[in-house]
């Protein structure tokens, strides 16, 4: 239900997983690799992962999602190492007997995950590479931490 | 007392180290740990934007005290999604 994998993500597992005749929707959100990134061409995306921390943090995401809204079940899955550009990094599913809880709490679960699991993307672009978000000062424009997606 | 540091991501690549056994003194705090941390490898946040540490997988603050065999995490910003 809450974890880091280094194969691609299966969108039907979360699916089976998050399954309950409570729930009348699931909300899902994948993020994707994309080809580029503040004007580079990105050549390719490794991620890493304090494994077991980052399961840990992905778990508390999904309860802390279940306290703030009326939802059945919550899944996530990162996954590491270098993903190919167009396929997903990030999978969420959330089940609830609304939608509207099932959407909210989805995306909350993403933005939460964004600042709290420790799991770190380098993009490796025409020219050079950078961990996303490290650099306090100015490195190839990457002196914000920023999405790469959305 | 012996404690395990664990590094990541632009920390990881800077000091070429995955990890390493540090030894402290009994009632040392995570401050302390970095002090010594930085000591022995310079300024671990050198340019980093913020450093977090993890104590046996969670975020803490640095004046927790640190107990035999736990398992520290320096963490670099994170940039998972």
């Amino acid at each position: 239900m809450f974890s880091i994998s280094e194969t691609p993500i299966v969108l039907d597992r979360l699916l089976a997983q998050v399954a309950d005749p409570d729930a009348g929707a699931i909300a899902t959100f994948l993020g994707t690799t994309r080809r580029t990134n503040r004007g580079r061409n990105v050549l390719r995306l490794e991620y890493e992962a304090y494994r077991e921390m980052a399961e840990s943090e992905l778990r508390r995401i999904g309860e802390e999602a279940a306290r703030r809204w009326p939802i059945c079940r919550v899944a996530i899955v990162h996954r590491v190492g270098e993903v190919p550009l167009g396929q997903a990094s990030v999978a969420i599913a959330v089940s609830a007997p609304h939608r509207a809880e099932a959407i909210h709490a989805c995306h909350f679960a993403i933005d939460r995950l964004k600042h709290v699991a420790p799991i770190w993307k380098k993009e490796y672009f025409e020219g050079g590479e950078v961990w996303i978000g490290s650099l306090a000062d100015c490195d190839h424009g990457e002196a914000q931490p920023h999405d790469h997606k959305d | 007392m012996r404690i395990r540091v664990l590094y990541f991501g632009i920390v990881r690549e800077r000091l070429g180290l995955r990890e390493e056994t540090v030894e402290l003194a009994a009632g040392s705090t995570v401050a302390d740990l970095t002090a010594i941390l930085s000591a022995k490898h310079g300024n671990l946040a050198a340019g980093v934007s913020a450093l977090r540490l993890a104590v046996n997988l969670e975020y803490v603050d640095s004046d927790t005290i640190l107990r035999d065999d736990d398992e520290v995490a320096v963490i670099p910003p994170v940039s998972g999604g």
